[in-house]
């Protein structure tokens, strides 16, 4: 494999449900996905029932899809899967392990497959904050220990692309703090989740989907530009003549409509922010405060899925 | 393989459910042992016991004199009725009752009933439960879809899993068998006799204990295969519950021919190594066990088949 060839590769992938009296529910309708080489946090978000979780399940050949191209790491995983799957470690909902088990068995279990020992098994169990409660049954466990227990099934076999579909207790800070050194360290993190907020802080590229086709991807700055046009917030004690001070300079301003009303919005890209103060400042209208109107990935999130589900 | 068979076993092993069965067959065992040992006397050739016996044996002369030869069933031409009920009726030995315990009751090599029998019978019902158990419980849980993230090879985790149910099942049946013989081992040595447990026995002995044994893991191999076609443990427990009690019945009183095609006349043939009282077919042990070999085949076969193509969702 080149160290061009993309971790991931969805071309074209279709998955189709058959129910009851032929008739079908797409989940995935022609999606195309690349996470490249190199290492990083690419995020995959989408409503429920946008095809996240199915997508997730084709990649890692449990699910047959019923048309299209799915590659990890060059290989054709339709054909080959077994050839990379030890490069890939995982987490599919919510981690599924044997309740009457130890943690420790558990992991020891999973790692006899492919031969790895216990000593590895100790390291995880370190790596996610298990160690003191290796030998308790799972479940005897909290949801969040069992979502770190799988966190660190999934880091066994110390793999270059971690694959999670709803992480959720792997995006506590600690979890959060984990996944960004992975990402930092040259491994790949694909991980399917609906905190928008510790999604926002911890990717750098996210793909959004909705009803089952790719409606935005890209780097998270640029998915963020895709929102409405950047602004700056100020607050002066006279919104009205603020308004038209601006209007006449030949800025587009407004009311936010918050319950603050000396607040305006006015649009204009927050490196240009010096000129909205000499503006005022000249008609001798004093800013109480400037701070930039930042869109957060959650209204882009919703303005996007909204749009392709309209 | 080997791995994942092993991780399989031992998997298999410290299952709960596993555990629980072996429990139960550990409790079976030790009520078999005691309570063989309580009902056995050691009073066979006592004073006692030969006083009982010759008094039966009185009854029964008298009331051959006193019915004219039981109704004319014994006949005297020449000797007097007397004469002749004398010579019909068993000697007074022969009315001692027996009950010490003869460690041949374990196996009985030529006819009729023994402990082994009954606890192949119970060793083959849990096996079928073990092993529907072992796939469906990972359908219940959801592990077969982090075990299929390990190892996406399905019919490779598919056999790997039979073939840890197979062994782990016959080992076990192998165990749990010579705990059933050493559970009435006191009764034999104390209560009872040792006499006709010689080599030959033993070797027959033996032998039953591994054709159970066998017949436990097939057990085991068919509910594993059956629970991974319905993904479910009820589900195999169903059918197999529906196929012995209603197909086989069926077939029995409507079509006697197929008879000696069915798994529980041809398990019983294999078990047993006699041919059955109750059937007029004739099969040898080996024909049987190529029969029940076939339709065990044919279910993994099947199992594979759904698993391999099966949508983990």
């Amino acid at each position: 494999m080149s160290s061009a060839t993309p971790v991931i590769e969805v071309e074209g992938l279709r998955k189709e449900y058959r129910r009851i009296r032929g008739r079908t529910t797409v989940a995935v309708d022609g999606l195309d996905l690349s996470v490249p080489s190199g290492g990083g946090v690419f995020s995959f978000l989408g409503p429920n029932g946008a095809g996240k979780t199915t997508t997730v399940r084709c990649l890692l050949g449990l699910v047959r899809p019923s048309a299209g191209q799915l590659r990890l790491f060059g290989v054709d995983t339709q054909r080959d899967l077994a050839s990379v799957v030890g490069r890939v470690g995982s987490i599919v909902e919510t981690p599924a392990l044997f309740p009457g088990f130890s943690g420790r068995r558990n992991l020891a279990l999973l790692g006899r497959v492919v031969g790895i020992g216990l000593r590895r098994v100790d390291e995880v169990l370190e790596l996610v904050g298990l160690a003191e409660r290796a030998d308790d049954k799972v479940k005897s466990y909290s949801l969040g220990m069992r979502q770190r227990l799988g966190m660190g099934a999934a880091l066994l076999r110390d793999p270059e692309l971690l694959v999670l579909d709803e992480p959720v207790n792997a995006l506590d800070p600690a979890g959060i703090k984990l996944l960004r050194r992975l990402g930092d360290e040259g491994r790949t993190v694909f991980l399917s989740s609906h905190l928008l907020g510790e999604v926002q802080q911890l990717c750098d590229h996210v793909t959004i989907l909705a009803r089952g086709r790719m409606i935005a991807a890209g780097p998270v700055a640029e998915v963020l530009e895709r929102g409405r046009a950047s602004g700056v917030l100020v607050k002066v004690a006279d919104a009205d003549r603020a308004l038209d001070v601006l209007a006449q300079a030949g800025y587009t301003a407004e009311r936010t409509g918050t319950a603050s009303q000396d607040e305006l919005r006015v649009s204009v890209a927050p490196a240009r922010a010096a000129g909205i103060t000499e503006v005022l400042a000249g008609a001798r209208l004093f800013l109480h405060e400037l701070r930039p109107d930042e869109i957060d990935l959650e209204t882009v999130f919703l303005e996007l899925t909204s749009e392709g589900g309209a | 393989m080997i791995s994942l068979i092993g991780v399989e076993m031992r998997r298999g092993l410290a299952r709960r459910s596993t555990r629980g069965l072996l429990a139960v067959a550990l409790l079976g065992i030790a009520v078999i042992g005691v309570s063989i040992f309580v009902t056995s006397r050691a009073t066979f050739d006592t004073a006692g016991g030969l006083a009982e016996a010759e008094a039966d044996h009185n009854r029964v002369l008298a009331d051959c004199v006193g019915s004219n030869g039981f109704g004319g069933e014994v006949r005297s031409p020449g000797p007097s009725l007397t004469e002749a009920c004398e010579q019909a009726v068993p000697p007074p030995e022969s009315f001692v009752r027996d009950n010490r315990f003869h460690l041949t009751d374990l196996w009985a090599v030529d006819e009729g009933d023994s402990i082994l029998h009954v606890t192949a019978v119970f060793l083959v019902i849990g096996a079928l439960m073990g092993g529907a158990t072992f796939i469906g419980g990972e359908w219940r849980w959801g592990t077969i879809t982090t075990l299929l993230t390990w190892e996406p090879r399905r019919v490779r985790v598919f056999l790997a899993k039979a073939a840890a149910a197979l062994l782990v099942t016959f080992v076990l049946g192998i165990v749990l068998q010579a705990l059933v013989g050493l559970s009435v081992l006191p009764a034999a040595l104390w209560r009872g006799t040792t006499a006709g447990a010689d080599a030959e026995w033993f070797r027959a002995a033996s032998g039953a204990v591994l054709r159970a044994s066998a017949l436990g893991a097939g057990a085991a191999v068919l509910g594993y295969a059956v629970a991974s076609i319905g993904r479910n443990t009820a589900a195999a427990l169903g059918v197999a519950f529906a196929y012995v009690s209603v197909f086989e019945a069926l077939v029995r009183a409507l079509k006697p021919g197929w008879q000696r095609w069915l798994m529980g006349d041809n398990g019983a043939v294999f078990l047993t190594g006699r041919q059955l009282r109750t059937a007029d077919f004739e099969r040898t042990v080996l024909e049987a066990a190529v029969i029940l070999a076939v339709y065990l085949a044919a279910t993994l076969a099947a199992g594979a088949f759904v698993f391999a193509r099966r949508e983990v969702t």
